[in-house]
């Protein structure tokens, strides 16, 4: 549905986007990380034709989306709900959407049957008449995404749609997602908070200073990391000799001083913990607790972040 | 025009949140109730009701039409920037004019809705101003020909001026500093033309000092290079509304031989006499001049649009 070649984007001589590539399948909610001026918005902006790329390739649904041809005949076919509320405040909820079923030729009676079906969508039904003025950030929100599938497009480009949400609202958004990926809509969602896409979405790609530094599942994302495990020693007092007293034992891959105590990374079962727990009472050094820890998703996120490019397509 | 206008979301949106805006009601019920005062006022003062056939009454009533149309158009001059300034800005700041460039309307389609409600609205405060008029109707000094004469001439003007208040807005990011350059730009349109036309004369002068001491020969002389900067006033509106005005009423502070600019023009120059078919029918040709002038200002206001994205070509999109 969604093919992104080499895009390449520059402010002056900033490189926003460098040799950007990725890929989302259809019907597929895709969820784009990445840290804050990382290119996700400029990715999406070009995507909808309101930034001008350099270079590179966007095919949406089997259409060159560069070439001004391309792009006029896909603007039925994508929606776009931006960082921001694009809403305005002297309408109510259902004249916006009149508004914008106008600004796709829908009038009159259809434009009425639309505004009533979107609004029942996105649980706003009972706001209908009020102005958008007075709506919360996340009816706000749920109208934007309401907004954004006047013209029933296939692509849908959410930039941030939770940031801002309460986590209820932030539920009710997921919920109103997924119930559009089932209608096949295919979905792409950026967010610079991880743990929320992994809830929802079927693959993800992550994003770092204008690269793609992962595009696949999250299962591969996540097997990725898998070596994620790491045993954590805090101490009652001086940890003393026990950095190379835990170095010496031949099963520890890595140990360091962090601001706890030591983080130790080893290719070990049990039984070898156990040895090395005893190693260190034995040497009298005061343990505290000793306990086996899985760096979270933030931190294996972090990971691939820094590292070099690991896509999962490449990797396979 | 009335497909376009009623097809356009761009302008029935704004009309439809102009119209909610307590800022029109308001406006339009204290312009209503000052141009009643007035009238009124001015019933009173002139012999409470009874009509008077006397030809000075007559001729005095039509010197306060006269004002009352200059007072309108320096109305339509500070109300024009103030409505079309921040019409596109607005969205900018809002917004909500990225998602706008997302949907099937064309660049030129956003720039026409907004720049027919920004117009549309303006001609509603000139109407409310109606009710003082109809007292010179009754009192049969002005016909109503003469006064659907003048109408027009000052809708042309509204036209004209809130193509650049487009423009402006457009241009300039923020909804107050587009207001500001719109003002500057009428305010240049007014007096500026008049002044680059003054200064061209004077220069023309200078080149010909030979014979600046005597009136005949500069008269003569600058011709060839100076006149010609009289046709710079055409965009000046203050000209086409005077020139109307002149010859339908009658306007005699600068002539009172009731031919227009052809009377201002035909004193100062020996060469583009009355009877030059620009001169003569400035009025009529001016308003060619400001229309195109304000298509055009339109059309570049669609092209500077979508900013850094060139989505010119993009934007050809039809919307029927
Ligand atoms: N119009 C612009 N002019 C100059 N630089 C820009 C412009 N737009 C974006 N950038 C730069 O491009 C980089 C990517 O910005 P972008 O908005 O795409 O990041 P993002 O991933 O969406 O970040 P965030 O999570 O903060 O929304 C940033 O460093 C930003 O400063
Ligand atoms: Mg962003």
């Amino acid at each position: 549905m969604l093919e992104i070649q080499n895009l390449t984007k520059s402010f002056g001589p900033f490189k926003a986007l460098n040799n950007l590539s990725l890929s989302v399948n259809d019907g597929e909610l895709f969820g784009f990380v990445g840290a804050n001026g990382a290119g996700k918005t400029t990715t999406m902006k070009i995507c909808v034709g309101l930034e001008r790329a350099d270079s590179g390739s966007i095919i949406i649904d089997g259409t060159e989306a560069l070439d001004p041809k391309g792009r006029s005949s896909l603007r039925g076919k994508v929606g776009y709900v931006p960082d921001f509320f694009g809403v305005y405040a002297d309408l109510t909820a259902s004249e916006y959407l009149h508004f914008f079923a106008g600004a796709y030729n829908i009038w009159g009676r259809d434009a009425d049957i639309l505004s009533d079906n979107l609004l029942e969508l996105v649980n706003l039904s009972d706001k209908a008449n009020e102005q958008v003025d007075s709506l919360s950030r996340g009816m706000k929100q749920k109208l934007c995404v309401a907004r954004a599938l006047v013209q029933n497009p296939k692509i849908l480009f959410l930039d941030e749609p939770a940031s801002g949400l309460d986590p209820k609202a932030r539920h009710e958004l997921k919920e109103i997602l997924r119930n559009l990926s089932s209608m096949g809509k295919t979905i792409i969602i950026s967010s610079h908070i991880l743990p929320e896409l992994i809830e929802m979405c079927s693959s993800i790609g992550i994003i770092n200073h204008g690269e793609m530094k992962f595009n696949g599942s999250i299962e591969d994302a996540l097997a990725l990391s898998a070596g994620g495990e790491f045993i954590e020693i805090t101490f009652s007092g001086d940890p003393g000799r026990a950095l190379s007293l835990i170095k010496e034992c031949p099963f520890v891959t890595g140990a360091e001083l962090t601001s706890k105590g030591i983080r130790v990374t080893a290719n070990a079962d049990d039984a070898e913990y156990t040895a090395l727990l005893k190693k260190l009472i034995v040497n009298d050094i005061p343990v505290a607790t000793f306990s086996k820890n899985h760096e979270n998703v933030e931190d294996i996120f972090l990971n691939i972040m820094e590292g070099g490019s690991t896509n999962a397509e490449n990797n396979a | 025009m009335q497909k376009i206008m009623l097809k356009n979301p761009v302008f029935l949106k704004d009309i439809s949140i102009k119209a909610k805006r307590s800022r029109m009601a308001v406006s339009l019920f204290v312009i209503n109730v000052l141009a009643s005062l007035v009238a009124i006022f001015i019933l009173f003062i002139s012999n409470a009701g009874m009509v008077s056939m006397d030809p000075m009454d007559l001729q005095a009533f039509t010197w306060i039409f006269d004002g009352f149309i200059i007072v309108e158009c320096a109305f339509v001059c500070l109300m024009v920037p103030s409505e079309t300034g921040p019409s596109i800005a607005n969205e900018r700041e809002r917004q909500t004019l990225d998602v706008l460039l997302t949907t099937k309307m064309s660049h030129f389609d956003i720039i026409l809705g907004k720049y027919l409600s920004s117009v549309a609205y303006t001609l509603l405060l000139l109407v409310s101003l109606l009710p003082f008029l109809s007292v010179v109707l009754i009192y049969g000094s002005i016909s109503f020909i003469q006064l659907v004469g003048v109408m027009l001439a000052v809708i042309e003007t509204v036209m004209y001026l809130s193509a650049f208040g487009i423009l402006y807005s457009t241009l300039v990011k923020k909804s107050s500093r587009a207001s500001a350059s719109a003002l500057a730009v009428v305010f240049l349109l007014v007096f500026g033309t008049i002044f680059l036309c003054l200064i061209i004369h004077l220069i023309a002068a200078a080149a010909n000092s030979g014979n600046y001491y005597n009136g005949r020969i500069f008269k003569a002389n600058i011709f060839n290079t100076g006149d010609f900067s009289f046709f710079l006033l055409y965009f000046n509106p203050a000209t086409t509304v005077f020139d109307v005005l002149d010859k339908i009423v009658g306007f005699d502070i600068f002539s009172d031989n009731y031919h227009g600019m052809a009377g201002i023009i035909a004193e100062t120059s020996s060469v583009l006499t009355p009877d030059n078919f620009f001169v003569k029918h400035w009025a009529p040709v001016g308003f060619v001049v400001q229309i195109i002038t304000a298509f055009y200002m339109l059309k570049l206001s669609a092209a500077k649009l979508a900013g850094n994205t060139r989505r010119v070509k993009l934007g050809k999109k039809n919307n029927n």
